[in-house]
């Protein structure tokens, strides 16, 4: 579908933010269900990989267990589906709630995948035509291509500590939780140290420089992208009619 | 199988989505020896080091260390028993000081730390940063850095060594340290498989010097 992989940028962050929007404001199952699959296809139609995201997602399946169980201790509300003695360990008011905080999550991160489909580019202009301060911008693009090497940085120091010889399957878990530390303080001072170069070679490379900065490319929103808006207007509106 | 301490045997490897990097691949390392691998950028020179630590696994093939191969092994198992030198000396380096980074391991497993606290004040002797053994590590240079991280990897009792790229970053007179004490532990019968580009260095060390050309063996020099 062409006309959605050609969507502004501008457009996207306006579904965005009025899906997250809604994600916190509607409470039942079925309406949350239904902006999870609506995302899905805009993410599918934007030329993302929806499969991806959602083999990504599976790991929430714990957050949906912890908070269904905590919500049924904790919350006497609802009917016992699981009980232990006199403590209720899951209750049907327990599993909604943690079914609806999964719905609510997913939603977020799906919808915000779908800002994933335009460039770096792309987007950094978008926000800019926004008159969003271009620092802000700028720190926004950095914190995005700094996090993958945050991770692989996590990775690579794990692997190093396991081929120092410590046996991580067999050590306790106090030193495990030891090794952690040691872990932790050298990917921050690194990162402390990278973003001060990075922060130099922006400097030499003439960051803020001038007072207007001024773009090559400008983006033009075009009759697809207002019918796009318009049509999100009024779903989101129902949605909120009809919650 | 000989006195071969790591035996590869017949691997394949290819990146996702990438170019086949080995393709039916053997090779017989010495567990006495040291061996040098010589090769372009992208021959495959680190991605088999990667196979033989168990860090990458091979997609066909096995590669086999002391006996064992090393898909049965963990990657502390196989720590145990080999050095491992990264091409980038940032990886391995966790302590807050020069000697910590030497016995945080150590410390850990609640090792005797008289022990270790004068192996690795002699390791630091040895390597020449000794006079550093307070500073952070993180603000050293990157050759301080190297020569840190192959202090710290011989801390361990270990069998055989890998180094990745050691001399890249090291000047001339520390170069000539790393030679010494790699014909040293040699001399102490701990084998190595150095990569490297710098063809001195490798006539220097090696035993057996190898040309590794998109993931096959060129010519080997004895």
């Amino acid at each position: 579908m062409k006309p959605f992989r050609e969507l502004d940028p501008r457009s996207k962050i306006f579904y965005v933010a009025l899906v997250s929007t809604l994600a916190v404001l509607l409470n039942k199952l079925l309406p949350l269900l239904i902006l999870l699959m609506g995302s899905f296809i805009i993410l599918y139609l934007c030329g993302g990989n929806g499969i991806n995201t959602l083999y990504r997602l599976r790991k929430l399946i714990f957050i949906l267990v912890g908070i269904s169980i905590i919500q049924s201790i904790f919350n006497n509300d609802g009917k016992a589906l699981i009980q232990l003695g006199n403590i209720m360990i899951l209750t049907d008011y327990g599993l909604f709630r943690g079914l609806q905080f999964l719905l609510r999550l997913s939603v977020i991160i799906v919808s915000s995948s779908i800002l994933l489909t335009s460039t770096n580019r792309d987007l950094t202009q978008g926000l800019l035509q926004l008159r969003i301060p271009y620092e802000i911008v700028f720190m926004l693009l950095i914190s995005a291509k700094f996090l993958p090497l945050l991770r692989d940085e996590f990775k690579n120091k794990a692997l190093a500590m396991e081929l120092t010889g410590i046996d991580f399957k067999k050590v306790s878990l106090e030193k495990k939780l030891t090794a952690y530390k040691y872990l932790l303080l050298p990917v921050t001072v690194n990162s402390l140290l990278k973003s001060k170069e990075m922060a130099i070679a922006m400097e030499v490379r003439g960051f803020r420089s001038m007072d207007r900065r001024t773009s090559f490319r400008e983006l033009k929103l075009r009759i697809f992208d207002y019918l796009f808006i318009f049509l999100s207007v009024v779903l989101g509106s129902l949605f909120l009619i009809f919650k | 199988m000989g006195d071969d301490y790591i035996q590869i045997g017949d691997i394949s490897f290819l990146y996702k989505k990438g170019k086949t990097i080995f393709d039916g691949f053997s090779l017989n390392l010495p567990g006495d020896k040291i061996s040098v691998i010589l090769g372009d950028n992208g021959s495959g020179k680190t991605t088999l080091t990667k196979l033989i630590m168990g860090i990458l696994k091979p997609l066909d093939g096995n590669v086999f260390i002391d006996r064992k191969n090393n898909r049965d092994l963990s990657l502390g198992e196989v720590g145990k028993s080999i050095g491992y030198l990264f091409q980038n000396p940032d990886h391995q380096i966790f302590g807050t000081s020069v000697l910590d980074q030497l016995v945080w391991s150590n410390n850990i497993l609640g090792e005797d730390r008289e022990y270790y606290t004068e192996k690795a004040n002699n390791l630091l002797n040895e390597f020449g940063i000794l006079d550093l053994k307070d500073r952070y590590p993180f603000y050293l240079s990157m050759g301080e850095k190297r020569m840190l991280a192959l202090a710290s990897v011989m801390m361990r009792d270990i069998r055989y060594l890998i180094l990745d790229e050691p001399t890249s970053s090291l000047d001339s007179e520390r170069v000539d340290i790393l030679i010494d004490k790699l014909k040293y532990l040699n001399g102490k019968g701990i084998g190595a498989l150095v990569i490297t580009h710098d063809f001195d260095f490798a006539k220097a060390i090696g035993h057996r010097i190898f040309h590794l050309e998109d993931g096959r063996i060129k010519d080997e020099t004895i």
